[in-house]
């Protein structure tokens, strides 16, 4: 157990509250780097994998988790992000510029969706972003000049200062891009904006009493989801190295969402965890489909019922996530053998208000 | 000059007129108070200060400037800020970041800055930080600084949103129903504040109160609204012997 002795206002406002914190995401960082050192070539490139997976999870958790509205059709900023990226790098443009280009394409058509998401919200916005993730993917298929349409396009390999970056590089290229990502965000979020963003999510009449320019503080959340997804997207292309339209479709707008949800929405280490979780399961299941009985090993469907099951599962029993439970369990072991059981008791509402809509 | 100014204010909802043809003006350092039965028009008057209605006809002055078409979230900028009947707090977060929120109208930097949080941007959130500070030494907020709002009772809550309403050191100060919910000793608590609010930051306050006693507690002119217009405008003596405001709440003497 430890107490934050607080001595000034800093500490609310540093990145790292305390020592520990500090050596545990250290000792973390050093694990990531040595892992194209020490793992098998087949983890290093899923590890890859979770890390981009990240960096868009972690624009999902600005626009859901953090201001409260839902994307359905996260999966179309990934697809420009991506094509951005293998049309760019076709025509020259060097690895890093590209990158950023990709990202800020992105982050202009998530001004554009932004605007008129503004007047939506709740179910209506997610049919908004839902058909808008459908426009992008049929875009993508008859542009056939640009993006060769339902026969694909394939990515360049990545090079920079004429090294091929592949493998272990390509996976350090992707940890600085998370983790530069996770700053910004960090920033963003323990700044006003971020807590103008939460106040949005709460309660839209009494942020906006208070000085929150609604318009404009949603419509930075969606640029901002969507740069990240943009991002996640351009570093996607490199790793799957040929993209076609039906790869971006709602399938993968759906698994980001679960992602963010199974991980922890309202948190940063969510978006980690669930993208942890989402590589890792289909790998899991393969394992575990050696042992299982032949009818139910040959059936085809095992994958996507599994995963349904897991976000039922989460969202009635769990629904603060896998970093929502590690809160409880960390909670549990620091005040061992005294922790009642009623402490996380989920609350229950009693007092039901009109509110103003 | 007067602060607030409201000029034949009327709203329409359809065919129902909420709020018809009101006019009054509030003072610099008064405590103004406006009363009447349920359905009176008293909080659909403030949603029209804070902009969240706007109003059929009519004009509204903050010291001479015209707000009658602001948008809604320039109005705390002008220093006009409120608390809501039905409490707007942000429940998922601590009470030191609601009130951190009422701070927002101070914010200088953008949002280029913000991502990279250099110097500047930290003097300005200690600054906040300082001020919200004397907010929560006023109101004896210490204890629940890092608590989730969600989890706190309602009398507690609504101090809470009384505090993110003076973080934002406004001029004129929305109090819709500060008593509601409260009982006799925390509502005798609010009257105190409310005063001390008048005498220390020297904000000028207009509320909406049914607690009579708590109204004749702190006011120093009250506004008497039924069916959407004024009944009568004077001091608390005055309004509370008024024929009509007495037949409005109590009906007539058969």
């Amino acid at each position: 157990m430890h107490f934050d002795f607080k001595k000034n206002y800093r500490i609310d406002v540093r990145l790292i509250k305390r020592g520990s914190q500090a050596f545990w995401y250290g000792l973390l960082l050093l694990a990531l780097l040595l892992v194209p050192a020490v793992l098998p070539k087949y983890f290093v490139a899923q590890m890859t994998f979770i890390l981009i997976y990240s960096v868009i999870g972690t624009g999902l958790i600005v626009l859901t988790g953090v201001t409260g509205l839902v994307s359905l059709g996260h999966a179309a900023f990934v697809a420009v992000g991506a094509y951005a990226q293998a049309i760019l790098m076709a025509r020259g443009v060097p690895l890093l510029v590209s990158l950023a280009l990709s990202a800020a394409l992105a982050a202009m058509l998530g001004l554009v969706v932004g605007l008129p998401a503004l007047r939506l919200r709740g179910l209506y916005l997610a049919i908004a972003t839902l058909s808008f993730g459908f426009i992008v993917e049929i875009l993508l298929a008859h542009w056939e000049s640009m993006t060769g349409g339902n026969s694909g396009l394939s990515v360049p390999t990545p090079t920079l200062w004429d090294v091929a970056v592949t493998g272990a590089l390509f996976y350090y290229l992707c940890l600085v891009v998370l983790v530069l990502c996770l700053l910004v965000v960090l920033n963003v979020l323990r700044s006003p904006t971020g807590r103008a963003l939460r106040a949005i999510r709460d309660s839209e009449v009494s942020a906006q009493s208070m000085g929150v320019n609604l318009a404009l503080l949603k419509t930075f959340s969606f640029v901002l989801s969507a740069a990240l997804a943009g991002l996640g997207g351009a570093l996607y292309a490199h790793v799957i190295t040929y993209l076609s339209p039906e790869q971006f479709g709602l399938n993968l707008s759906i698994e980001l969402l679960m992602m963010v949800v199974i991980g922890g929405v309202v948190w940063l280490q969510g978006a980690v965890l669930g993208a942890v979780f989402v590589i890792a399961l289909p790998q899991a299941i393969a394992v575990i489909k050696d042992y299982l009985p032949a009818v139910i090993e040959q059936q085809t469907g095992l994958q996507p019922i599994v995963f349904g099951l897991v976000i039922l599962f989460f969202v009635l029993v769990e629904p603060t996530g896998l970093y929502g439970r590690w809160i409880k369990v960390r909670t549990y072991l620091e005040l061992f053998p005294l922790c009642p059981g009623s402490v996380f008791v989920r609350e229950r509402h009693f007092l039901r208000t009109e509110r103003l809509k | 000059m007067s602060l607030l100014r409201a000029e034949h204010l009327t709203v329409q909802f359809g065919g129902l007129v909420a709020v018809k043809d009101v006019s009054f003006s509030v003072e610099p350092g008064q405590i103004f108070c406006i009363i009447g039965p349920n359905g009176a028009g008293k909080t659909t008057l403030f949603n029209l200060f804070s902009r969240i209605y706007a109003p059929s006809a009519g004009r509204m002055l903050l010291d001479g400037v015209d707000f009658t078409t602001l948008p809604p979230h320039r109005i705390a900028q002008l220093g006009i800020a409120r608390t809501f009947q039905n409490l707007e707090l942000f429940d998922h977060a601590t009470v030191l970041e609601n009130l951190l929120v009422g701070r927002h109208r101070f914010r200088r930097h953008g949002f280029l800055d913000e991502i990279w949080f250099d110097q500047a941007v930290w003097q300005a959130e200690l600054e906040s930080r300082q001020a919200v500070e004397n907010i929560i030494d006023f109101l004896d907020l210490h204890r629940f600084r890092d608590t989730r709002v969600g989890a706190l009772p309602y009398g507690v809550r609504k101090v809470i949103e009384l505090g993110r309403a003076l973080c934002s050191q406004p001029r004129l100060l929305l109090l819709d129903e500060p008593s509601s919910g409260l009982n006799a000793e925390e509502s005798e608590d609010i009257g105190y504040w409310i005063l001390d609010i008048k005498r220390h930051f020297g904000i000028t306050v207009l509320m909406i109160e049914h607690d009579m006693r708590l109204m004749g507690q702190v006011s120093d002119r009250v506004l008497a609204l039924n069916e959407g217009s004024v009944l009568t405008e004077g001091s608390v003596q005055e309004v509370q012997s008024h024929p009509q405001v007495i037949e409005a709440y109590l009906g007539v003497q058969a």
